[in-house]
């Protein structure tokens, strides 16, 4: 085990009226647990709302759960800060707006105090290279720059700290699918060089298939599915993970 | 012949940065006829989302178009005042933008932002402009419709927010409505009823569609014709079958390559 959720829940509250009179709750997260096991690839699939993303941030330690806990193992794990990075779904607002390319990338690295200080470009212009894009965004501020090529510079610099554990949060979505495939392999080709562990959430059910070893599959806050991927392929449960196997383009999936 | 409604012609979008010059869209020419439906696709950086921008000049400081023509209707919006096209965006020219959680107003509620443009473009407003709102909601297949028009947008999900840009833009009743990769977010059984529902109400207000997608498989769902941009220049026109059966650039190829692909992902 590398980190375990255990019997996590969180409620969000939304205040109403003057003096907050009427209350509402929102069940994002119903008792969740599982395991993570070291050097593995967990896939977390889920309708739109289903609670993903507020998962990812509890697991990050970025969002208080309102119960429960996360376990992390020190064995692998000592720094958490460094050691478990997430990459978010919306890359423009995780972004310092006020700072440009290099120096997203180079604040990681002098934080950590990962690279000599003369080093630091080379090994920013190396981040570049790595997720595939040119020298010439060195110097461009997060606006100045296309929504793929946000979504490789939130990669980078997730990558730069080389991390133990990569939390992803629909990391590829809006990159064509060329470049899909070229990031794929990039994350497989990781975990066998650095050791990595993901946990990987996306819809594509393809993505899915080419990185995951298990998966979680969310309903309304719950765990309503889970295995290892062959068997939720072959033999889905759920009408959620029914429907999105049968549709289009997934049936060769099957294969 | 029927002239087009939107018709692009030799448009080039320079930007200036740290003095350096960066030709992002080089003289690219398209059009889009009434109620017709349009993919522009290609590659991450390719200039899709700078050249739909420039259409009604919503382009950053540091963007300059340094000629051509865009002709709505036969008149030319490069020569138009702000003000001029403030009331042409959104009532004629509605946009569903890439990153919705980053273009939505964060400080205003969901209920908000659409009444305001019901109020703008139909002139609807109260009670009146309440319920069309949940009507728009349920439409993009949101579940909880009163929760979200109560919600400010960092409150919602990723995939929520995106719908809710896509209702926000119908609410104008466009006659040209510009949607950039507004299903990325979204599983691909949200998505089909998401396409579907704006071929129906494509036909039912007649609006055309300038779709902007990386996603071959939509281009083949939805569109009549399918534009190819590579490196800021339009490199391929097509009808969308022709464009599947016989690719000519090797642009092109490599993205039915890649989509030919996808099941072996
Ligand atoms: N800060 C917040 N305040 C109140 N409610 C929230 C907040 N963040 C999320 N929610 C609600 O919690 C639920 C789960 O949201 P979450 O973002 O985790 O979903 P998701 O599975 O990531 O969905 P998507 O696939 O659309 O990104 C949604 O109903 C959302 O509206
Ligand atoms: N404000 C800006 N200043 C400088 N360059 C910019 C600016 N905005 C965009 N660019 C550059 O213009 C080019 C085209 O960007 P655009 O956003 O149109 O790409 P795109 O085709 O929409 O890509 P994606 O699929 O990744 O969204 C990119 O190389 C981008 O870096
Ligand atoms: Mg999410
Ligand atoms: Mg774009």
């Amino acid at each position: 085990m590398i980190i375990q959720a255990d019997n996590i829940s969180k409620v969000y509250t939304l205040e109403r009226g003057i003096l907050g009179s009427k209350k509402i709750t929102i069940q994002a997260i119903d008792k969740v647990s599982f395991i993570v096991k070291e050097f593995t690839t967990l896939g977390i699939v889920g309708e739109s709302g289903s609670g993903k993303t507020t998962l990812a941030k509890i697991i990050a330690r970025l969002l208080e759960p309102t119960s429960g806990c996360i376990k992390v193992n020190p064995v692998y794990i000592q720094d958490f800060r460094k050691d478990v990075q997430i990459i978010f779904q919306n890359p423009l607002s995780s972004l310092n707006p006020k700072m440009r390319v290099c120096d997203t990338l180079r604040e990681p690295l002098l934080i950590h105090r990962l690279v000599k200080r003369n080093e630091e470009e080379e090994k920013v212009l190396e981040l570049l290279k790595l997720v595939g894009l040119e020298n010439n965004l060195f110097y461009r501020y997060p606006h100045q720059l296309s929504g793929g090529q946000r979504q490789r510079v939130c990669i980078a610099r997730a990558l730069a700290v080389e991390p133990k554990v990569l939390i992803l949060d629909e990391p590829i979505s809006s990159l064509d699918l060329t470049v899909q495939v070229k990031m794929l392999d990039l994350f497989v080709q990781l975990k066998e060089k650095l050791r990595l562990t993901y946990l990987f959430i996306s819809h594509n059910l393809a993505v899915i298939k080419y990185v995951a070893d298990s998966v979680i599959v969310m309903k309304e806050g719950r765990i309503v599915e889970e295995g290892n991927l062959k068997d939720i392929f072959e033999h889905p449960q759920e009408t959620y993970t029914k429907n999105l196997i049968a549709c289009a383009g997934c049936k060769e999936l099957m294969k | 012949m029927q002239r087009p409604l939107l018709e692009v012609k030799d448009l080039a979008v320079d930007f200036i940065v740290s003095g350096q010059k960066i030709e992002a869209v080089k003289k690219i020419s398209f059009s889009v006829f009434a109620q017709e439906t349009v993919v522009i696709a290609g590659e991450s950086g390719s200039g899709k989302t700078v050249s739909c921008l420039a259409l009604t000049k919503l382009l950053p400081a540091n963007a300059h178009i340094r000629c051509g023509e865009v002709l709505f209707r036969g008149r030319n919006l490069v020569s138009f005042s702000e003000q001029a096209l403030q009331a042409i965006r959104g009532s004629k020219i509605a946009y569903c933008f890439q990153e919705p959680t980053s273009y939505l107003n964060p400080v205003y509620t969901i209920e908000e932002q659409i009444k305001e443009v019901l109020w703008f473009c139909q002139h609807i407003k109260g009670k009146q402009a309440r319920n069309y709102a949940i009507h728009l909601l349920e439409q993009v297949k949101i579940k909880e419709p009163l929760r979200v028009l109560t919600s400010y947008p960092h409150q919602l999900s990723g995939g929520m927010n995106q719908r809710v840009f896509l209702a926000m833009g119908l609410a104008g009743r466009p006659e040209l409505f510009i949607a950039d990769e507004p299903t990325t977010a979204l599983d691909v059984t949200i998505e089909q009823e998401i396409l579907k529902l704006l071929m129906d109400l494509k036909k039912e207000y007649n609006f055309a569609l300038l779709f902007i997608t990386h996603n071959l498989a939509i281009a083949r769902k939805i569109a009549q014709r399918v534009y190819i941009m590579h490196q800021g220049l339009i490199v391929e026109e097509k009808k969308t079958e022709e464009l599947f059966s016989n690719p000519e650039h090797q642009h092109a190829k490599e993205l039915i390559a890649a989509y030919e692909k996808i099941g072996k992902i």
